[in-house]
């Protein structure tokens, strides 16, 4: 049986975790000793490609060369806040070309570790990843040359690393994760036999720990703007010094009340210092942002605010004091921290890939956890003309189990109808400028169809999380048209084997 | 409720640059004003979920936005924010007003609207009777007409006492037939406090009570203004802090209740007794606590807060080199009663003025906190004067 190895990757860091047979977990550290890898990539002028530590001091010379946060552009076009694409030399990388560099480095380092190559992997997501970027971390893992095993959501990983699933006990836990770059909240319903199902999901793509940074840094410009009348981000050096120490502020402050760093900025000397206070009035908004997903996300999930048991806090970013209290404040409970809040993540898709390899020993606890059950992120549904609006209908709606099922009538709009226009739309939302359209297709009927006439419209989406959608002509039965989706990405074919062949020929040290 | 009734949840931009269309834009009416913060609450978390849903997360995000500024400005006092009515024809309603003549009163709404929030306000009641004669059943216009002049008389400008008495009269009917509207009471509180018949405010309080259960805030805070007018000013005080504790989050309420305290305690100015220090202390302490959070409003209350803390200070105000020579021909002996007799409080001295010649007022007076806290306060030796008194020219301080 061959290894599978369990990955975390994440916005800023991302770790590589494997558990024996005997169920002991251990973090893989790279060659550098470096337990966790950040998701950096940089790209050297002689063509060299270089991932983790080396690539964040090297991001400091040349930024332009390094790309990172790129999770955030999963499954979309770009991941730079100015919506372009990100391009060296000529060349454009895709989110996923990116995040397979990253993919390619810790399992590199598994192979060095356990002493044979690793083909399989687990890989972790956000809970509330959508069907495009969950293909597409399917597809960066194939990019990588490895088979993708399972997508495992981040909340359900932490909570098993936490053994959640081995209390015997029934339970509603909170899971609070704020990570590097992204932020997900979710409510999961843990049964006594260690079950895990994922009741309800929210979550902020574009927030989190590296966020927090940013208005610090801005802050840090604002006030050497005013001292010396100097732009910090003209001193480009100076500039990712200073992106730098505004993250260290930020950890110094969840266990301290102030916390400074020296500067230099055009060869003067600048102290910046931050209370915990200010730091907290600063990320006034994102607090209210972060409560408002917590309370739609309780409310999705029914039983209100009382109906929790357990506050389980993962991520880096929510040892920020603040959120623990705003945490306690909503469900009245206190919340626990993760173990090792920077890699449980990785430790749950390793142990989880223990189970997936099947050779765990009888005395491990390992056979006892019991396979996470897949819920659709996002409703799914197709779009209709409602009297004179175009409208989504939900077929299945989020939070049902995989695999599901549903079926709906729907009417042929004009007199001698001889089309059908099917979209398949990712989202709950009626109104359909809030959903995302995932598929389409265009069908005939046999013959012009009066108007009002029946058609049956059936969708499916399995456990390998393939959608299906059909449309028959409503009495004949007769088919007309359907959708398959299966790990749609925007890369093409052509474009993914080409990325794909370029890795292979890719060493890390 | 149904769908129809949330129409408002979905609305991306008010209609125009009013209170009116931004309490409707929050579902306020069909809601009543009491519900307008859960309203904004449950819009709010609406389109955030919306700006992280799988689409059209930008104009989601754009409305969160425009949520946001309408919260500042109907819950924390900012002003109307702009640029977010709905359409160009929408946009340019806010800069110009609506035409004169009305045939409808949701026409006349926006007119007295556009017209309060110019500040015309005479226009505005003049507007809002013409309507009420239109209309003489509508609780609506009856409710326009007394908010125009009510908020005509929350500002400088001089609302005439014919205006004042038939705006009351009107409150009086509308709460008497809709004794749940919650605009109605904060109007009708309003007028009277305007009017000074503080007396018939504090009959209102238990009216409101029993017919609503409870006082809603906005109008906790005018009947609490009004009280500090009255020897019942601790109660004033009281219903203050339980305004602030009803949201303690709430920026504007702290600022409310902040200048209410403070008003408070300027009453014990000039202090001219311990009675008056314990007393200014304690309204000061109602302002701290209400600032407490809140930068801005602290600002407000630091100067009365040091002037507290410093007010019952004592300080050497005699001769030091008759001290000194006292202190060496009597053996130190007759020195403690000289000290007692020659240190004075703080407050004796700024309230005792120049006149006598005491350098040390002038110290006092250079210390730009004391004025802050004193302005507009009427002191004996201030008569005939604009300003405090300069330091005199030679006179060395240190």
């Amino acid at each position: 049986m061959s290894e599978i190895v369990g990955i975390d990757l994440g916005t800023t860091n991302s770790v590589v975790a494997w558990t024996d047979q005997n169920g002991r977990t251990e973090i893989i550290a790279g060659p550098e000793g470096s337990r966790i890898v950040p998701s950096v990539v940089y790209f050297d002028p002689e063509g060299g490609i270089i991932v983790g530590e080396r690539a964040t001091q090297f991001s400091v010379i040349e930024p332009t060369r390094a790309a990172r946060l790129f999770k955030r552009g999963m499954g979309l076009n770009s991941f730079l806040n100015n919506g372009e694409k990100f391009t060296v030399d000529g060349k454009t990388w895709s989110p996923e070309e990116l995040s397979s560099l990253v993919l390619k480095k810790l399992v590199t380092h598994a192979s060095s570790h356990l002493r044979q190559e690793i083909k399989r992997v687990v890989i972790t997501v956000p809970a509330y990843f959508g069907e495009p970027e969950r293909a597409a971390t399917r597809l960066a893992g194939e990019i990588a040359g490895l088979e993708v095993v399972r997508i495992l959501n981040e909340p359900t990983a932490a909570a098993i690393a936490h053994g959640i699933d081995q209390r015997g006990q029934q339970s509603r836990m909170l899971v609070f994760d704020l990570g590097g770059g992204t932020f997900d909240v979710t409510v999961m319903d843990i049964a006594s036999d260690g079950g895990m199902t994922v009741v309800a999901t929210g979550g902020d793509r574009q927030l989190g720990g590296a966020d927090f940074d940013a208005m610090i840094l801005e802050q840090m410009a604002d006030e050497i703007d005013l001292k010396f009348a100097l732009d910090l981000t003209e001193d480009l050096y100076a500039f990712v010094d200073a992106r730098n120490k505004a993250e260290e502020i930020k950890k110094d402050l969840s266990a301290m009340q102030t916390a400074q760093r020296p500067l230099t900025i055009g060869g003067k000397p600048f102290m910046f210092q931050l209370s915990r206070a200010n730091f907290e009035s600063m990320i006034a908004q994102q607090i209210g942002d972060i409560r408002d997903t917590v309370m739609n996300t309780l409310e999705m999930a029914g039983g209100g605010t009382g109906g929790i048991d357990e506050v389980l806090m993962v991520g880096g970013s929510s040892r920020i004091p603040i959120f623990s209290s705003l945490l306690k404040e909503i469900t009245g409970k206190e919340p626990i921290f993760s173990r090792n809040l920077d890699e449980d993540v990785a430790k749950g898709a390793a142990i989880l890939a223990a189970k997936l390899r099947g050779d765990a020993s009888p005395q491990s606890f390992i056979d006892s956890i019991p396979l996470p059950v897949d819920v659709a992120s996002h409703g799914l549904g197709v779009s209709l003309l409602e009297g004179e609006k175009m409208v989504n209908r939900v077929i299945i709606p989020s939070g049902s189990r995989i695999p599901a099922s549903g079926e709906i009538e729907a009417f042929t709009i004009t007199d001698d109808q001889m089309q059908l226009q099917l979209e398949l739309n990712e989202g709950d939302e009626v109104d359909i400028q809030f959903v995302r359209k995932l598929g389409e297709s265009l069908g005939n009927f046999p013959k012009p169809r009066p108007m009002s006439h029946p058609i049956r419209i059936s969708m499916s989406y399995d456990a390998d999380q393939m959608i299906q959608v059909k449309a028959f002509d409503g009495k004949t039965g007769d088919f007309i048209c359907e959708i398959n989706l299966k790990h749609e990405t925007l890369l093409s074919m052509s474009e993914r084997d080409k990325a794909r062949d370029f890795l292979k020929g890719l060493d890390f040290e | 409720m149904s769908e129809s009734n949330h129409d408002w949840m979905f609305v991306e931009r008010p209609s125009a640059a009013t209170r009116v269309e931004a309490l409707k834009y929050f579902g306020v009416p069909p809601s009543s004003e009491t519900e307008l913060a859960t309203n904004i609450n449950t819009k709010r978390r609406r389109w955030h979920s919306r700006s992280n849903g799988p689409g059209g997360a930008e104009i989601a995000k754009l409305v969160k936005d425009i949520v946001r500024q309408l919260e500042d400005y109907l819950l924390k006092g900012g002003s109307f924010p702009e640029g977010v009515v709905a359409g160009s024809q929408a946009q340019q309603q806010s800069r110009q007003l609506p035409p004169p003549n009305f045939s409808s009163i949701e026409q006349l709404l926006e007119l007295v609207e556009a017209l309060t929030s110019r500040g015309q306000y005479q226009r505005a009641i003049d507007t809002a009777r013409e309507g009420l004669n239109k209309w003489p059943e509508s609780t609506e216009v009856a409710i326009l007409f007394s908010f125009a002049v009510a908020s005509a008389a929350g500002t400088e400008f001089q609302v005439s006492n014919a205006d004042l008495n038939e705006a009351i009269r009107t409150s009086q009917i509308v709460t008497q037939n809709e004794p749940t509207n919650v605009t109605a009471w904060w109007t009708l509180s309003t007028l009277l406090a305007a009017s000074g018949r503080y007396e018939e405010i504090l009959l209102l309080e238990a009216e409101i009570v029993r017919k609503l259960g409870g006082i809603p805030v906005p109008t906790l805070l005018v009947i609490a203004r009004a009280l500090i007018r009255t020897p019942d000013m601790w109660r004033g005080l009281e219903m203050a802090l339980r305004a602030v504790e009803s949201d303690p989050t709430d920026a504007g309420i702290r600022l409310e209740s902040a200048t209410i305290a403070i008003e408070a305690a300027r009453k014990f100015l000039p202090i001219d007794s311990a009675e008056k220090v314990t007393d200014f202390r304690k309204a000061v302490s109602v302002a701290a606590w209400c600032a407490h959070g809140v930068a801005s409003v602290e600002v407000l209350v630091r100067p009365f807060r040091m002037w507290a803390e410093r007010c019952d200070d004592k300080m050497f105000t005699g001769s030091h080199r008759f001290r000194s020579f006292v202190s060496i021909i009597t053996l130190f002996i007759w020195l403690p009663i000289h000290n007692a007799q020659a240190n004075k409080r703080l407050w004796e001295i700024v309230l005792n003025g120049p006149s006598d010649g005491q350098l040390e007022f002038y110290a006092l007076s250079e210390m730009k906190y004391i004025q802050d806290v004193h302005a507009g306060i009427k002191f004996m030796w201030l008569e005939n004067r604009i300003s405090w008194p300069q330091k005199p020219i030679g006179v060395d301080l240190n």
